[in-house]
Formats: structure tokens, C-alpha cells, sequence
């Protein structure tokens, strides 16, 4: 299914951001778009091929997890 | 035209504030005084619509971003802003994780990625048409959301027990501990608005409605706590997912059942508000780091980014609820409470020095 995603982005990418931005000779803005969508596909192809190369967000937050856990219990919270 | 009002803002701070956490609880680690919990964070909110508005008074026709570089330099500034950003992004993948988890109870049978993908596009459609448009649509909504709220309300009040209700301030830590959730999620999360600040061309003279639409919708999530709290007994409110969502699950009146479906405009209303006023923020935001001004090139680029983080982050919704949901705030809170109030004492410092030159 994140497939029909990468797809379906990367139409709409080129219709309405890269196009545009070539006619308007608009070239940083061009190479920051094609950026953040190339990001956006490895992200979503590492998720649909269950890899774990690129560093995640939600890594970050689980690594914070003890020290969640130690302010839950200074607290006295339910979790 | 790219020009809002000061009412527009505050019809839309209402919408994010319940769509970010209506239908969950985020104080709900504590069983009792959960009413509690949010009435102190709503101070943090507070705080914070304050902080920004001073900022945004000082340097009327800027943004937070451009003043935090203005104020602490290019290179210091360029760091806390991608601090900024860096919360931006964690705050918007949340929202879509929340609604998404949401929608994925009302629609089972269709994959998350599909029902991901139709908030993000939605939202990107909304975005395009214009920062007037999305406030002329929370001009529209508001009539749709206000009747359903009150008559949500009193739907939930038919299961209300006051006998669940009496602790009131018997363990001071649970609540102090409790209220950081909330002051967290959906109080800080709130900072989104601070990139709609220099679209709005009466601030000035209504800044008034931003606090009175931001006391609504704080009155709303505090009678919510209260009500969830009255209708689902302690024990239940400890292990509920979606606490006011199962309020009326629970509820029936004669024959009719699955009322909560009835609240489904309400839920996905405030829910996909709160994702497309997220994702407007993010994406002004990452243009204004880069000094791009205004467009939209980035808004599906970026639509596609939040989908694949929010799916990598976030792959399973026990993982999420048992240990990040709970961890999430270590993350983002320092960054909504402590850019904006530095931002805001370098702003006044500078503001200072420069008085001080001038004499």
C-alpha cells in the first residue's frame, strides 16, 4: 500500500511543487523539494520493506522510556 | 490573499486544542482529580498564548522563527529553530498518529496507510487553497462543532455519576505529575500557532479573542476530564484508549445504539483540523528556516515525509500507547515551553541594548 503512497506523492510532487518551481527557474527551492521527497520515499520504503537503516523519531522517544518510567513512579502515575 | 483575523486565529487555536486531545485524555495516568490535572495545565497554555503574543507584539510583521534569529543571531537562532522545528514535526506526526488510531476503530477493514494518506491530502488540498480559506472553513465549522459539542455533553451527562467524582486534591504529586501530560499534549503543542501570528491583521485590537476562544476551549477539555471521569468509573478510565469516545460507545437510548458514530463530524472535524493547522505550521516553518517566503512547492513533499516518519515512528499502536505515548513528552516539552519564553527574553534584551544605543 505505501507503495500506491510513494506513487501517488510523487505524481502530485511533480505536478504541483517540481514543475512549477523549474518554470519559475526557482533551483534552491527545487533542490529542497526534491530533498524532502526523496527523505519522505526512503522513509516510507524502509517502512514497507520492514528495514531499520535510517534513524527514526519514535527511536528517540523510546530510548527516553526509563526515564519516563522513573518520573511516573516519582509521581505516583498510572501507566 | 494571505490575511486572517484575529477571531479566525482563535476559532482555529479552539479547534486544534480539542482536536489534539478531546477524545483522549492525556491526564488520564492519574484515575482521580484527572479535572484537576487539566485546569493546572491549562496555565501552560496560558503562558504560552502570552509569551507569543508579546513576541508577536514587539515584531508585529515577523514570525517567531525570524525574531528568534533576529534577537540571538543568525547561527544561535538557526539552532533553537530547528529545535522548533524539530517539535513541529514531532507535533504534527502525533496528531496524525492520534486521528489515524481513531479513525482506525470507526474503519477497520481499511488499511492505516489509506486513511493516513486521505488526512495528509485533504489537508495538503486545504493548504493550497490559502491560510484564508482554512480560516474561512473554521469560521464554518465552529457552527458545525459548537451544537455537537453541547449535545456531546449531554449525552455523556446521562451516564454521569457524581459518586466517581470526590477526591479533590487528596495527593498533590499524581496531579502535579499528571498535568505536565497536559501541559504537554495539547496545551504545548499549541506553539503551532505561533506561525499564524503575523497573517493577522487586527491583533492588536482583538487580541481579547485569542484568550477567549483559548479559555473555551480549556473550559470544554476541563468539563471533558470531569464528565469522563463522572461517566466511566477510575478503574475503567485507567485502561479506556479514547476516554470520551467511550462514553458513547457505552450509551444507548432505546433501540438506538452506536451513538458515538452520530459524533463521528465532531471527532473528524476538530481531528483533521488539528492536523492540517500542524502541517501548515510545519511547512511555513521549514520555509521560513530556509528563507524561502511564501508558496506551497513544499506542501506535498512534505505531506509525503510526515506519512513515512509517522509509519516508521510509530509502526504499532501497543508500542505506542504502552511506552512512547508515555515518554513522547520528554521530547517535546522543554522545546514548546522553553523557545518561545527565550526567544522572548532575547527579543526584550535586544529591544534593550538598542533603547540604550539610541540614548
Amino acid at each position: 500500500m505505501m507503495i500506491y503512497v510513494i506513487i501517488l506523492f510523487f505524481i502530485l510532487c511533480v505536478a504541483y511543487s517540481f514543475y512549477p518551481l523549474i518554470r519559475n527557474k526557482k533551483w534552491a527551492e527545487l533542490f529542497l523539494a526534491i530533498f524532502i521527497f526523496l527523505l519522505g520515499t526512503l522513509y516510507a520504503i524502509q517502512y514497507q520493506f520492514d528495514a531499520n537503516i535510517l534513524p527514526q523519531p519514535g527511536d528517540l522517544i523510546s530510548r527516553l522510556d526509563p526515564w519516563a518510567n522513573s518520573l511516573g513512579k516519582f509521581f505516583e502515575l498510572n501507566f | 490573499m494571505n490575511q486572517i483575523y484575529s477571531r479566525q486565529l482563535g476559532i482555529l487555536l479552539f479547534i486544534f486544542l480539542l482536536g489534539s486531545a478531546l477524545v483522549y485524555v492525556p491526564e488520564s495516568v492519574i484515575t482521580q482529580d484527572v479535572w484537576v490535572a487539566t485546569t493546572l495545565a491549562t496555565l501552560v497554555g496560558l503562558y504560552l498564548l502570552y509569551v507569543l503574543l508579546t513576541i508577536q507584539e514587539m515584531h508585529p510583521d515577523l514570525n517567531i522563527m525570524q525574531v528568534a534569529e533576529l534577537s540571538m543571531g543568525r547561527i544561535v537562532g538557526k539552532f533553537f529553530n530547528l529545535l522548533f522545528l524539530w517539535g513541529l514535526l514531532m507535533a504534527t506526526i502525533l496528531l496524525l498518529f492520534d486521528i489515524v488510531l481513531l479513525l482506525q476503530i470507526i474503519y477497520p477493514k481499511v488499511p492505516s496507510t489509506f486513511l493516513t494518506a486521505s488526512l495528509v491530502l485533504l489537508s495538503g488540498y486545504t493548504i493550497f487553497k490559502g491560510i484564508s480559506s482554512g480560516a474561512r472553513l473554521a469560521d464554518l465549522y465552529i457552527w458545525l462543532i459548537l451544537p455537537l459539542l453541547i449535545l456531546g455533553f449531554a449525552v455523556a451527562a446521562t451516564l454521569f455519576n457524581p459518586m466517581y467524582i470526590p477526591p479533590v486534591l487528596a495527593k498533590i504529586k499524581p496531579i502535579i505529575g499528571a498535568s505536565i501530560y497536559g501541559a504537554n499534549w495539547p496545551f504545548g503543542e499549541m506553539i503551532v500557532i505561533a506561525l499564524y501570528l503575523p497573517f493577522v491583521i487586527d491583533l492588536k485590537r482583538n487580541k481579547k479573542k485569542l484568550y477567549f476562544w483559548f479559555g473555551l476551549a480549556a473550559l470544554v477539555l476541563i468539563l471533558r476530564s470531569f464528565m469522563v471521569l463522572g461517566a466511566l468509573y477510575p478503574e475503567y478510565l485507567k485502561v479506556a484508549r479514547f476516554p470520551f469516545y467511550e462514553i458513547f460507545r457505552l450509551v444507548t437510548f432505546q433501540d438506538f445504539q452506536r451513538i458515538e458514530l452520530f459524533f463521528f463530524a465532531l471527532f473528524i472535524s476538530v481531528g483533521l483540523g488539528a492536523v492540517l493547522i500542524a502541517y501548515n505550521a510545519l511547512n511555513l516553518g521549514i520555509r521560513t528556516f530556509f528563507a524561502l517566503g511564501g508558496g506551497f512547492s513544499l506542501v506535498f513533499p512534505v505531506g509525503l515525509l510526515i506519512i513515512a516518519l509517522m509509519f516508521n515512528s510509530f509502526p504499532s499502536d501497543i508500542k505506542y500507547l504502552a511506552n512512547q505515548a508515555n515518554s513522547g513528552f520528554l521530547v517535546t516539552l522543554p522545546i514548546y515551553i522553553l523557545y518561545p519564553t527565550i526567544t522572548l527574553i532575547a527579543a526584550k534584551i535586544k529591544q534593550k541594548l538598542k533603547e540604550k544605543t539610541r540614548n
